[in-house]
């Protein structure tokens, strides 16, 4: 039995950076289309079954609605689970998902969105579609093409490796317990709540510890992107000292937002390194929200390890499928 | 807005200081000290605290329904002996004690309190006008509850402030129910702040248990406001404690809520989260903190005695108000 | 006979009417729990979609009536409290005149149920008694009922007019008990009911106000005095033949309502008694309501709204005592 698990997040998309910056709108109407198109694309590679998270607006329910006149050969069902409107939904689902032996989980949100299911599983594949500008770790592709590279993977009709890479993670370490992990990055600000989680305010950012870096990505691992890029394949890591000094890059920090950083120092990491948080109080957040408060008597680190969640190619995936004839139609 | 200690401990004080004040309400409805009937605010205090706390004079505040605008009254600085004492239909209430339930204050910016769900929303679009005619940077923040959404008004509101690009913030407390009717069965959209990009504006989703990070929002969406950009929607994730109204049930639909979803409703009671946070990140100790406890809980005793003291509401000032 | 409270009649009401005829329903915000337990039970019996609970869209609600009853539903529409029916004037007003000004062939069945009143102490934003703005409104029938009989008899006839119709219940009559009969009946409409003879006075009532009306009548006929009281019960159509009647035999009328006396509906009562029956009038007609003001809350309502006294120094007047 092939499985596919879809996971999307309807609070995605709207948090504050929309009222500071000019982040992107996707709206929950438009992720519901996407995820029509996700299981009319898993559906057309002839995967068995479709699981879909439950969540406040009902993706799942408009989904498997509106589809009910379309004959799909998969069935496809809303996971069972209980709904508490939170990040806890997403790494639930993707835990359970992973339990059922989903051979890809399909997701649409932004870096948050990937992070919390990289939270409940780390070994099943992804597709991470993106739905805004703000994100590095989802892809922005057509949800259609998405659905059919998970649909492959999740059937394993492909030989061999290669389709897939294993992302890097960051763990947060305080007291020698992991805490909280990010995918993209951790960003030590001089603040004290979590608060609306955003981070803006450069002035507050003191250490910016990332896996990847990149000039074209909009986001504080831009500010390392312009200096020193680090692919999303590569076995390093970068951390960055912020404050005044001589070095200063232009960056996008948020969409249509710029600001001006000073770089004390950058410091490229090797897996296993661990970077000591050295501002205390302070907010940590990790992959553009502010999630983990460091407290005054907290000794805290950010470990950069090569043993994040796999991430599939979507574009080796098409092409070998296609080569492999397996878009043919037998007559 | 980058807020300091003294900020803090003014959001803390505020919140305090407005669940004293609906507590005190309650209990004058159990002994009879109130005339009419309450909803009370309780779970909302950092949405009605924060959105408010921070704007300055000249600023207008509009609450919605809920908590008679306790919150927002207290953080724009009404002393609770005049919520009180409306309440007891006094003479010494915000509105000489025969409104029954009804805040204003001009001088603060509280405009009234209409309990007709949804007539704020073209009132918040009349102070808007106001504001932007008077060009000194003032702003309104107009509360309005999930229920209050289906009303046509928001419609003609929301229109209208976003053509005109006045400064106004749209607040809306989602608690998820209006009397017993659920948000998942009135609102379409789901979330509510979907609905202000249909009207050109920007929409989103903070957690109204946290009043920091009400705040933050709400002063962007502020500081947006008197830049001359136009109205946002702010949409703030909250819980409602208490049923509709005092004396009422816990109802969603015609079902009873479960008792252990209330009380994981309550366990995100917003004064205990900041207290912990507050303490947590070193700002402030407990001795600090229950020292403002104790002066919130002796500020309202200090008013239930002035307020029992006072004397009743005049009925010739009452007929002699009907026309200016 | 059962004695049963007001809230109980209306709902059987509605239940019997809504299991003889399937093209009624109800509509409004938290019909399905009832906000003032008039319905409770029917949600259950007849499902969701005919117990339709909407969003807080007073507008909504009452235009959709007219919609439905054009194609051929019967809606009964709870607004909660009159006070909020000012909302959605405009289309209770096109819902009385649907019908005129479109050729006179189109059926327009709906019943706006309104609670009201005062006397809760609940303010000026859900206190009013508010009569005499829908009798303005031609095309819209107006009914007051003042006991349980009268309002389940009454609101089974509004339930099958094919006219709007307008049914206020005052929130403090919902738990007052009377009996009502097991059988079916109805009670038509445009005819008022005498609720107690008498030879002396007459006293008009509506609503709430015929309870204050009979208790006064008995203290008074105690002491001698015979106090006729008349509950028209629709004030659209009006039976003011009943009324007439009685004016003629005692000479004497006071007119009693919730509402204000400016423009209210015993100003018009007041006019029509003048018109028919100016003769045999001994005294001025009087009239005791709401003084012209917004009601205030909590209790200094009692000194706005009409009070016993009002109705005592009155009748006393009357009486040259
Ligand atoms: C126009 C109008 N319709 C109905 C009511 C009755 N009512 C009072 S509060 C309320 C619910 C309001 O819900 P919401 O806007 O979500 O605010 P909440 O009470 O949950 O804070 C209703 C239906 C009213 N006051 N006004």
């Amino acid at each position: 039995m092939s499985k596919v698990g879809i996971i999307s997040n309807p609070a995605s998309g709207k948090d504050i950076r929309r009222l500071i910056a000019f982040a992107s709108v996707m709206d929950n109407v438009e992720k519901t289309n996407q995820i029509k198109r996700i299981v009319m694309g898993i559906d057309s590679t002839g995967v068995d079954e479709i699981l879909i998270m439950p969540d406040y607006y009902c993706f799942g329910l408009r989904v498997v609605s509106d589809l009910n006149s379309v004959r799909l050969k998969a069935k496809i069902s809303v996971l069972d689970m209980p709904v508490t409107a939170t990040m806890e939904d997403t790494v639930n689902a993707a835990k359970i998902m992973g339990e059922m032996g989903v051979g890809c989980i399909v997701t649409l949100g932004g870096d948050g969105t990937n992070r919390a299911v990289a939270i409940g599983s780390r070994k099943t594949p992804l597709v991470p579609l993106s739905t805004g500008t703000n994100n590095v770790f989802p892809i922005m592709v057509e949800a259609t093409v998405a659905g059919i590279a998970a649909g492959i993977t999740a059937q394993n009709i492909l030989n061999g490796d290669g389709f897939s890479y294993i992302h890097k993670r960051l763990a947060i370490i305080k007291d020698g317990r992991e805490i909280g992990m990010a995918l993209i990055d951790a960003v030590v600000v001089d603040q004290l709540f979590v608060s609306s989680r955003a981070v803006w305010e450069l002035p507050d950012v003191r250490q910016i510890v990332c896996t990847r870096a990149d000039a074209k990505n909009i986001g504080l691992t831009s500010v390392a992107g312009v200096l020193h890029p680090l692919g999303a394949r590569e076995a390093k890591g970068l951390h960055l000292r912020i404050g005044d000094g001589d070095l200063k890059v232009r960056a996008a920090v948020l969409p249509g937002l710029f600001a001006d950083v000073g770089v004390q120092e950058l410091q490229v990491l090797d897996p296993g390194d661990e970077v000591q948080v050295s501002l205390k109080p302070s907010i940590i957040a990790l992959d553009g929200e502010r999630e983990v408060a460091v407290q005054p008597s907290d000794d805290v680190k950010i470990r950069i390890e090569i043993d994040g969640p796999p991430v599939v190619e979507i574009d080796k995936v098409l092409s070998a499928a296609a080569a492999k004839g397996f878009f043919k139609v037998k007559n | 807005m980058k807020l300091e200690r003294d900020d803090l401990l003014k959001l803390y004080r505020n919140m305090v200081l407005t669940r004293k004040t609906d507590e005190s309400i309650i209990d004058g409805i159990k002994t009879g000290r109130v005339v009419s009937f309450f909803h009370s605010g309780q779970g909302h205090e950092a949405t009605d605290v924060g959105g408010v706390t921070f704007l300055r004079k000249g600023d207008w505040a509009m609450a919605g329904v809920r908590g008679h605008g306790v919150g927002q009254a207290i953080a724009k600085g009404l002393a609770p002996r005049e919520f009180l004492a409306e309440h007891c239909g006094k003479a010494t209430g915000c509105c000489f004690g025969w409104s029954g339930f009804h805040t204003a204050n001009l001088e603060l910016g509280l405009p009234g309190y209409w309990g007709t769900v949804g007539t704020t929303f073209p009132i918040t679009l009349g102070l808007g006008i106001a504001c932007k005619k008077d060009g000194k940077g003032n702003v309104v923040v107009s509360y309005f509850g999930d229920g209050a959404s289906g009303r046509g008004t928001l419609h003609e509101a929301f229109n209208m402030t976003s053509i005109y690009k006045l400064p106004v913030v749209w607040l809306c407390e989602n608690n998820m129910l209006a009397i017993n009717m659920p948000a998942s069965e009135a609102v379409a959209s789901k979330d509510v702040a979907d609905l202000a990009y249909g009207y050109n504006m920007p929409g989103v989703v903070v957690d109204g248990q946290d009043v920091v990070a009400v705040a933050e929002a709400v002063m962007i969406a502020v500081e947006r406001a008197r830049a001359g950009d136009g109205p946002s929607l702010v949409e703030c994730k909250t819980f409602r404690f208490r049923p509709h109204s005092e004396g009422g049930k816990m109802i969603r639909g015609y079902q009873p809520i479960p008792e252990e979803e209330i009380a994981e409703w309550r366990s995100k009671d917003p004064i205990v989260l900041f207290r912990k946070k507050l303490i947590e990140q070193g700002i402030a100790a407990n001795v600090e903190l229950d020292k403002i406890d104790g002066d919130a809980a002796a500020e309202i005793a200090v008013a239930e005695k002035f307020v029992a003291e006072s004397p009743l509401a005049d009925p010739e000032r009452m007929f002699n108000s009907l026309y200016a | 006979m059962a004695d049963i409270n007001f809230a109980r009649a209306i709902s059987q009401a509605l239940d019997e009417e809504m299991a003889r005829d399937e093209k009624v329903y109800m509509i409004g915000e938290d019909v399905r729990a009832g906000v003032f337990t008039a319905q409770a039970g029917l949600v259950q019996k007849y499902g969701e979609e005919r117990v339709i609970d909407t969003p807080i869209s007073e507008t909504a609600i009452a235009g959709s009536c007219l919609g439905a009853a054009i194609a051929g539903y019967r809606p009964v529409a709870d607004m909660m409290f009159d006070d909020f029916m000012l909302i959605c004037m405009d289309e209770m007003k096109n819902a009385a005149q649907w019908r005129f000004a479109n050729g006179g062939f189109i059926k327009v069945p709906i019943v706006y149920r309104l609670p009201m009143g005062g006397y809760v102490g609940l303010g000026a934003d859900h206190s009013r008694a508010m009569f005499s703005p829908v009798m303005h409104l031609a095309g819209m029938k107006v009914v007051v009922p003042s006991t349980p009989y009268d309002a389940k008899g009454l609101l089974k006839t509004a339930i099958r007019d094919d006219n709007p119709v307008c049914f206020f219940e005052h929130r403090l009559l919902y738990r007052t008990r009377g009996p009502v009969p097991e059988e079916e009946y109805l009670i038509p409409f445009g005819v008022a009911d005498v609720k107690k003879e008498g030879s002396d006075l007459t006293i008009v009532a509506l609503g709430y106000m015929v309870q204050w009306a009979m208790e006064l009548a008995k203290e008074y006929e105690a002491k001698g005095v015979s106090i006729e009281v008349i509950d028209p019960r629709t004030l659209e159509p009006l039976d003011i033949d009943t009324i007439v009647k009685s004016v003629e035999k005692t000479g004497r009328v006071l007119l009693v309502e919730e509402d204000m006396t400016r423009c209210g509906a015993t100003a018009e009562i007041g006019m029509q008694i003048m018109d028919r029956a100016f003769d045999s009038l001994d005294a001025p007609i009087l009239r005791v309501g709401a003084k012209n003001f917004p009601i205030a809350g909590g209790p200094m309502e009692k000194l706005i709204l009409p009070s016993k006294n009002d109705i005592i120094t009155a009748i006393d007047k009357l009486l040259g005592r």
